[in-house]
């Protein structure tokens, strides 16, 4: 969807628009919730309604264009993703790590299961990289939104992005796949 | 290994070239492009299940903060517009308080405490209450008499003659005065009525009194006190000329009750006790409640009291 007509979304839903909220959260959602995927893993689900009902909270109090709201509504996804892991950590509910190895990508045909799959093998990587991969490659975010959205310089997000890039071509479900 | 490098080649150039360009064109590795496909895949009716639920929280949340952002206005306008009506009332009372105090109209407690505390500013101390009042009588009757003797001037100039000795501008503050020109004649009446009746006022009182006097009630006072006929004054100046009659006052009262309880005789201890001195020689019917202990053993004390008093 182009920038102007989810820019004019993005106002709409500020002066309460339910539709204009809602062409935001179509656009947004599925993006916030792989990100959480990335992070949190079997509590994403939790992380983004989370995640969205903030947005709905400080959406009035919200100032910048479309891009500042993707930077704003991914810091806030961030956080609370986060908090999902700590709360994860502190309760010792660990999901299991087999969930985490890719299933076998040729078996995987079915709408969503490659978007998991491929999720799967991006939360393999050391965390940084990760979210590197996920907000600058996948979700297309530039780098500045990035920096600001980990808290790091932007250096090192392009260095933490091109590692895990490097990392996933080494992959071996992927070294598999070059060929076919 | 060779598509790696060429991928780090393309990352590298890219960068060098513009900085912000979509990272998509990095994927040279089938691979890998495969997987960030799959990863920017749209979205499935899965990953879109929740809009209803949060749509509805988004109008819900936005109906509250209305509600809550409509009551706090109607507080911020109350406030508004209380706000500075309190404040110019209080600035109201107090300004009229000063001008009351510098003045000197306010009560004289009030006048007496606000001279001690700020007799630096002028406020005067309370006046004691003569000078007020007769003040504003003067200046009241003061203009009056100046308007009406000029006004007078100005009628027995009119009625003088018609020869219009006024000036024009004396006549048209008469006519002012007199309501139009036709009432000049009447309003000069009734001024001259006036202004007859008022010198008389402050003279009257000498000259009117000896005239009504023998018909108010000045004169009864006197007179009623002079002659001994009233009934209700005489009554008392009467009784102590009246002990010249020595029968009836000694006898009427006194007599009438010892004699009761000697008849009845049960009352004996009472009048024995109090009066049986007096009462002991002219009664003698009551001889044995006399002779009862009582007044035998009181007599023999007071025979032995009465012995040495004697010899004293």
């Amino acid at each position: 969807m182009p920038e102007d007509e989810l820019t004019d979304a993005l106002r709409a839903a500020q002066r309460g628009d339910a539709a204009g909220f809602a062409t935001l959260w179509r656009s947004h959602h599925p993006g916030v919730l792989r990100y959480l995927r990335v992070i949190a893993g079997d509590h994403a689900e939790d992380a983004a309604s989370e995640t969205w009902l903030h947005v709905i909270r400080d959406l009035q109090n919200f100032q910048g264009d479309h891009n500042g709201f993707r930077g704003w509504l991914f810091r806030i996804a961030r956080n609370r993703g986060l908090d999902e892991q700590r709360r994860r950590a502190r309760t010792r509910e660990t999901p299991a790590p087999p969930d985490r190895t890719a299933p076998d990508a040729a078996t995987e045909a079915a709408e969503g299961a490659a978007t998991t799959w491929a999720l799967n093998v991006i939360a393999g990587l050391p965390a940084d990289q990760a979210e590197a991969v996920m907000l600058r490659v996948v979700l297309g975010l530039d780098v500045a939104t990035t920096a600001g959205i980990l808290g790091k310089k932007p250096g090192a997000v392009r260095i933490a992005t091109m590692r895990g890039l490097r990392r996933l071509a080494g992959h071996p479900q992927i070294r598999t796949r070059q060929g076919v | 290994m060779r598509s790696l490098h060429a991928l780090l080649r393309a990352l590298r150039t890219r960068r060098n070239r513009h900085h912000e360009t979509d990272p998509i064109a990095t994927t040279d590795h089938p691979g890998l492009a495969d997987l960030l496909d799959a990863a920017r895949a749209p979205a499935t009716q899965a990953e879109l299940a929740g809009e209803k639920e949060t749509v509805a929280a988004f109008v819900a949340h936005r109906r509250r903060a209305a509600r809550s952002s409509r009551r706090h206005r109607t507080k911020a306008r109350i406030r508004a517009v209380l706000v500075p009506v309190t404040a110019g009332l209080a600035l109201l009372i107090l300004t009229a308080t000063g001008v009351a105090a510098r003045t000197g109209n306010l009560p004289q407690g009030a006048q007496q405490h606000a001279h001690r505390l700020f007799s630096a500013l002028g406020v005067p101390a309370p006046r004691t209450g003569n000078p007020v009042t007769p003040s504003p009588a003067p200046s009241r009757s003061g203009p009056r008499p100046t308007l009406d003797v000029a006004a007078l001037g100005w009628c027995q100039a009119w009625s003088g003659g018609p020869s219009r000795t006024l000036s024009r501008e004396d006549k048209r503050k008469l006519s002012a005065a007199a309501g139009g020109e036709k009432g000049i004649e009447k309003y000069c009446r009734d001024l001259h009525r006036s202004a007859s009746a008022q010198p008389s006022a402050p003279t009257t009182p000498p000259s009117t009194s000896p005239a009504p006097s023998p018909s108010t009630s000045v004169e009864p006072l006197p007179s009623v006190s002079a002659e001994p006929t009233g009934t209700p004054q005489p009554g008392r100046p009467a009784q102590p000329g009246r002990p010249d009659q020595p029968g009836r006052a000694p006898t009427a009262p006194p007599s009438t009750k010892p004699p009761k309880p000697t008849h009845t005789g049960k009352p004996s201890t009472k009048p024995s006790k109090a009066a049986s001195p007096s009462k002991s020689r002219g009664q003698g019917t009551s001889t044995k409640q006399n002779s009862s202990p009582s007044p035998a053993v009181t007599t023999p004390q007071n025979a032995a009291r009465s012995v040495p008093a004697e010899d004293d």
